[in-house]
């Protein structure tokens, strides 16, 4: 045990020199810190009620809605058809070919160069197009049956690590250091899988790390049609 | 005389932290380089766990050791940061830069600690590098000494599957 005490000691001797503390580490972290006001101000309550009280109205808004609808279903028919309050809500995002959803990224991302999209995703699928704005967007793929679905998006994702089932790999995707492939669970063949990579180019939304955060993820696929659709990005 | 009050009242809360913390600053420098293997962020992990021990001084005059306390706020902030960005790689120190003056053995520790889970290669940093005692390696670790003990043991063991503890 003492032999490998000092071997251990010795490797991180080795890890750690040349990365000494500065002589006036003590000194100027000491300054900084009693520079500050020693209480500590916490202001989560206070977010904590505002997000209550929103909750609250959003509530009492849509109850509202719903009780007032009740109270005009006994009354007489109207003469005039009338737009309900709930069809003014949302558009809910409609469903276009792929060929659709290409232009309409293209012609509308101009804040991020280059605009990727797969060429490999089959026609007869159907896509989706939300969150679309001047520097991002996210498109959904989904297959004619609705078993396969892939998701490629222009954003800085913040995706869980895999479990104990899960794999995760470097690789160095369209030459970036920074690219992860994570399969969820690698006992499913088609388990959900995701690539994140930043594509060489420039971002109006610079988030710290050099070109165009991508975020590939699909659901249903194997491997090998995974990296299909993922190497005709272009 | 109240305006006097209130600058001594700072003043000792500055020697205050000098004394219980500043001794420590550069074991809290040292386990977040060995956490997050980068000198700059090494830095600023230790200027923020400094901020959070200075906020929470009061939690240390309950009569808690200083040593572990701060340490284990370097480390709880260490393993925050890594949380805020897992998709970057690490930068690891080039230990294989100077491989041709290593011996065999240093190079299989170093790569054997290099794969350890990152737990347990704060246990045996703690331990065996910072010489912390196991009551203070669990207390930065948040579990009992025997705890400690036993994930020191069990970290060592993997570096060398046929080790018999003392």
């Amino acid at each position: 045990m003492d032999e490998l005490r000092s071997e251990i000691r010795a490797a991180f001797e080795k890890e750690q020199a040349g990365y000494a503390p500065g002589s006036a580490l003590r000194r100027n972290v000491v300054d900084a810190v009693t520079a500050q006001p020693r209480r500590e101000s916490n202001f989560q309550w206070l977010a904590v009620a505002a997000a209550v009280l929103l909750g609250i109205l959003v509530v009492a808004g849509l109850m509202s809605t719903r009780l007032a609808q009740h109270a005009t279903v006994p009354a007489a028919p109207v003469a005039s058809p009338s737009a309900s309050p709930r069809e003014t809500v949302l558009p809910a995002p409609t469903r276009i070919t792929v060929a659709a959803a290409d232009s309409l990224i293209r012609a509308a991302v101009t804040g991020a160069h280059p605009v990727l999209l797969p060429s490999a995703i089959p026609a007869s699928w159907s896509a989706e197009v939300t969150n679309l704005s001047a520097s991002s967007f996210t498109v959904t793929y989904t297959s004619p049956d609705g078993a396969q679905t892939v998701i490629l998006a222009i954003q800085v994702p913040n995706p869980p690590p895999p479990g104990a089932q899960g794999s995760q790999s470097a690789p160095m995707f369209h030459g970036d250091t920074h690219s992860l492939y994570q399969v969820d669970d690698k006992t499913l063949a088609t388990s959900h899988r995701f690539l994140i990579w930043n594509e060489p180019g420039t971002w109006s939304e610079p988030n710290g790390l050099p070109g165009v955060p991508y975020f590939l993820t699909a659901s249903g696929l194997t491997d090998s049609e995974f990296w299909a659709i993922a190497n005709s990005v272009k | 005389v109240l305006q006097d009050l209130a600058m001594s009242r700072a003043e000792a809360g500055e020697a205050d932290f000098d004394a219980l913390i500043g001794p420590h600053l550069e074991a809290g420098y040292r386990t977040a380089l060995a956490i997050l293997r980068d000198p700059d962020h090494a830095h600023d992990a230790v200027q923020e766990s400094a901020f959070k021990a200075w906020r929470k001084l009061h939690q240390l005059r309950e009569g808690r050791p200083a040593r572990p306390w701060f340490l284990a706020i370097v480390a709880n902030q260490c393993r925050s940061e890594r949380r805020g960005r897992w998709w970057s790689v690490i930068r690891v120190p080039e230990v294989d830069s100077v491989a041709h003056e290593v011996h065999t053995d240093s190079i299989d520790i170093s790569r054997g600690l290099a794969n350890l889970p990152r737990e347990d290669r704060l246990a045996l940093f703690l331990h065996f590098y910072l010489d912390l005692p196991l009551e203070e390696v669990g207390a930065v670790l948040g579990i009992s000494a025997g705890g400690a003990k036993t994930r020191v043991y069990r970290a060592a063991k993997k570096l060398r599957p046929g080790l018999e503890m003392d």
